[in-house]
């Protein structure tokens, strides 16, 4: 086995119309600048930029780039993480989705940092990847076959990881997902993309290098403080202990659960749908990536015997509250059934929602119905293979309600279908969701978080907000370049001594009124260390958070060439207008006064196009 | 440099039946080879080589080890957490989640398949498992054991 240190810098480029593939690499600079993960490929395509900017999403001219960070094979806490980015058929601008499966550990440590697939393959092809480089294989007979079908047929050997679509990725439904293991490549339709190039699997054969970090000393010290503060944490044991779904409960007591399509962000019926009644009903266990440390994910036994993965909290909230369902048993089998027809549960949920609501005020004819869920799991299936409703349903909120009306309780942003996160429970979360460069993103800064669930910022404010929106993206933009996972950040940043041992009303004392102090009080050094360690570089954790600054500058960059401005910079009126739920609390999002803010402090002009100079200083166009 | 099964080979076939992902290849009485494509690299075909045929990475001979005396997993109960990382990634199928005392937690139930390839520790987030070799053989180290 042969030992790479730090990173291979190793990338392909792979023309699936020609079959031909050919080896690049990037330099020391740009490793440094935009660290790996999400950040190079976003530089990746940023350097293709004159073909992609015009490229139809599913046409030939798009590209789909795989990057896979400096963390995976190391080791390191909660690293099993990758990247895909591409431009997106459901949002028209870009979409980076990260996933957890077995494929980007594989693709590493057969000694490659990423691929760029371009072209479109005449017929279904599989791609094969190993040390050598890569192999095309006609996959006429998986055409057609779901996810795990897909992979059973596959006849993977232990050293081999996946990356598959399924019916909903050749039918190019636009929320298509891309699968790998367990996990999905879930939002922004990239499945689609893969399914337009007609590319049924890629496999990796991997173990055939081994990652060895350049200064393990390091490395080891920063790796036991990365699971001591994992293993204290709160946040952590929550989902430990219940999944994402924890937040449901949180959702209960904040008020910022997902009902009825978003028309309330409370239900007595709650209760049903929490990760612990889940726990108690399939006497849940851990069932979640590799590497990882958090545990929020799991399986569970259900009655009929048989062990099922259970959904996540944002799977939960579109099909269980947010369209008047409470059947626990009913999500879990959709769920499953999304998985294998490979399509992302929030824009799936959010689509279905939009078209209960539309068939009770009387603009669109539908089987479905809230409260009425016996359609729910044969639309899924049409969605999946356009037929019928579904051929509609499968095209995203947003078509919908530009063709049928009803734009206002279409609850999405640039396209993409908004997580089950009220933002009236949450008026910092409200900004991300407008302001986040995929659209309706929850991952992009995780306001909810600081506002909702740990309760440091005054949630109905808009103080501050501007500002730990702009450091949480900063942030989790480095992280998923690194890459490690959203969650294990929080211990990271909560857990070190100058955090932990203030007063909570200190600190949100500070938070609120000095956010500029209180970020300087902030150590996320582990990640720096981490980075530092395994590849060698340099890089302290002002550059790790400026490398991410410059990676969320870069990608609005391209956007706003792409056609992105202010006035998409916004949320549906349901959220701005619409005050007057089942909480006490009567909240609407004062969405533009917190949006000017932000802009000033990213650097951007009056349209949200990033300013010349921000441009410069970060490097991303010369001087 | 990979596994290599050299020309002393006898052709007896040990290695192929203790490969556990089929990446040794060959007839009885000839000499066998090693799809380095499928190898895991655990050297278990090295360990069962009565000829001494087998060459490592580093082009050394692997030298024949009684099965008794190979290193086997062990579960440190009160660090495991029950992700269940380890049975997953385990290329033999040693490894097995299972309740004990209300938990669920790793346990080898299929010992005697060990190759000793390490992944479950490798992959072992809490250094909840280490190999290690059994006092007695895998029989009376096999906790649980069924064959």
């Amino acid at each position: 086995m042969i030992t790479i240190r730090g990173l291979s810098n190793q990338y392909l480029e792979i023309d699936v119309g020609q079959r031909t593939w050919n080896v690049f690499t990037i330099d020391r600079q740009t490793c440094m600048e935009y660290l790996g993960g999400k950040g190079v490929g976003l530089k990746l395509l940023y350097d293709r930029f004159s073909k992609l900017e015009h490229a139809e999403p599913l046409g030939k001219d798009n590209m789909l780039c795989f990057s896979m960070g400096a963390f995976l094979g190391t080791g390191a806490t909660c690293s099993a993480c990758f990247e895909a980015t591409a431009k997106s058929p459901l949002t028209g601008i870009l979409a980076g989705s990260s996933c957890k499966g077995p494929f980007g550990e594989a693709c590493k440590t057969a000694g490659w940092d990423g691929f760029l697939i371009t072209g479109v393959s005449p017929v279904p092809v599989i791609l094969r990847i190993d040390e050598e480089g890569v192999s095309f294989q006609e996959a006429k007979e998986l055409w057609g076959l779901d996810t795990e079908e897909t992979r059973r047929k596959l006849d993977l050997t232990p050293r081999d990881g996946e990356a598959v679509i399924g019916p909903a990725g050749e039918n190019l439904v636009r929320y298509a997902n891309i699968r790998s293991g367990k996990q999905n490549f879930g939002r922004g339709g990239l499945g689609a993309v893969m399914g337009s190039k007609r590319i049924k699997a890629i496999v990796a054969r991997g173990k055939s290098h081994s990652i060895s970090p350049v200064l393990p000393e390091l490395f080891e010290r920063t790796h036991r403080r990365s699971l001591a503060f994992t293993k204290r944490n709160s946040f952590s044991k929550a989902y430990r202990a219940y999944g994402t779904n924890a937040d449901t409960a949180y959702a209960k007591s904040a008020g910022f659960a997902a009902v009825y399509n978003f028309q309330d962000r409370l239900h007595p019926d709650l209760d049903a749908i929490t990760g612990e009644a889940m726990e108690q009903r399939y006497r849940s266990f851990h069932s979640g990536c590799r590497y990882c440390t958090i545990l929020c994910g799991h399986a569970g036994i259900f009655p009929d015997g048989r062990k099922r993965q259970l959904p996540e909290y944002e799977t939960v909230g579109m099909f269980g509250s947010n369209i008047g369902n409470f059947n626990t048993d009913a999500i879990v089998s959709w769920n499953e059934q999304m998985d294998r027809y490979g399509m992302d549960a929030v824009s799936a949920g959010g689509s279905i929602a939009w078209a209960m609501e539309a068939k009770q005020r009387g603009i669109r004819d539908s089987v479905l119905e809230f409260g009425k869920f016996d359609a729910v799991s044969a639309v899924l299936k049409d969605i999946a293979y356009m037929r019928d409703e579904g051929a509609e349903l499968a095209k995203g909120t947003r078509w919908l309600s530009t063709v049928y009306g009803g734009t206002s309780f279409a609850c999405h942003v640039k396209g993409l279908e908004m997580a089950a996160y009220d933002p009236r429970a949450a008026w910092g979360h409200g900004l991300a969701y407008a302001v986040a460069n995929r659209g309706g993103c929850h991952l992009s800064s995780y306001m909810i978080g600081p506002e909702a669930i740990f309760g440091f910022l005054d949630p109905y404010s808009t103080r501050s907000k501007a500002n730990w929106t702009v450091f949480f993206e900063n942030l989790f933009a480095a992280a998923d370049s690194l890459q490690t996972c959203l969650f294990s950040v929080f211990p990271v940043i909560l857990e070190p001594a100058a955090v932990r041992l203030t007063p909570k009303k200190v600190l949100s004392l500070m938070m609120t009124r000095a956010p500029n102090l209180a970020q300087k009080v902030m150590d996320w050094s582990i990640l720096s260390d981490y980075y530092r360690s395994i590849t060698g570089y340099p890089v302290s954790q002002k550059v790790l958070l400026e490398a991410g600054e410059r990676m969320l500058v870069l990608e609005r960059y391209m956007n706003t060439r792409m056609g992105i401005d202010s006035n998409m910079d916004t949320l549906p009126k349901r959220f701005t207008e619409e005050g007057e739920t089942m909480h006490k609390r009567k909240s609407v999002v004062p969405i533009q006064e917190m949006v000017k803010q932000y802009y000033q402090l990213r650097g951007y002009d009056q349209q949200g196009i990033p300013a010349e100079e921000t441009l410069r200083r970060l490097g991303i166009v010369g001087e | 440099m990979a596994l290599q099964i050299h020309e002393n080979c006898i052709g007896c076939g040990a290695c192929r039946r203790v490969c556990p992902v089929s990446a040794v290849s060959g007839v009885p009485g000839e000499r066998h080879e090693v799809d380095i494509k499928l190898c895991i690299e655990c050297c278990s075909c090295g360990r069962v080589c009565p000829a001494g045929a087998v060459t490592d990475f580093f082009n050394c001979t692997i030298e024949q080890l009684p099965r008794s005396e190979w290193e086997k997993p062990v579960i440190v109960h009160e660090r495991c957490t029950g992700c269940g990382s380890c049975a997953e990634v385990c290329p033999a199928g040693v490894l097995e989640m299972t309740d004990r005392e209300g938990r669920r937690t790793a346990s080898p139930e299929r010992l005697s398949l060990c190759v000793s390839c390490r992944w479950c520790e490798q992959y072992c987030m809490f250094s909840a498992v280490y190999l290690m070799k059994h006092e007695g053989g895998a029989s009376a180290a096999g906790e649980g054991r069924k064959t």
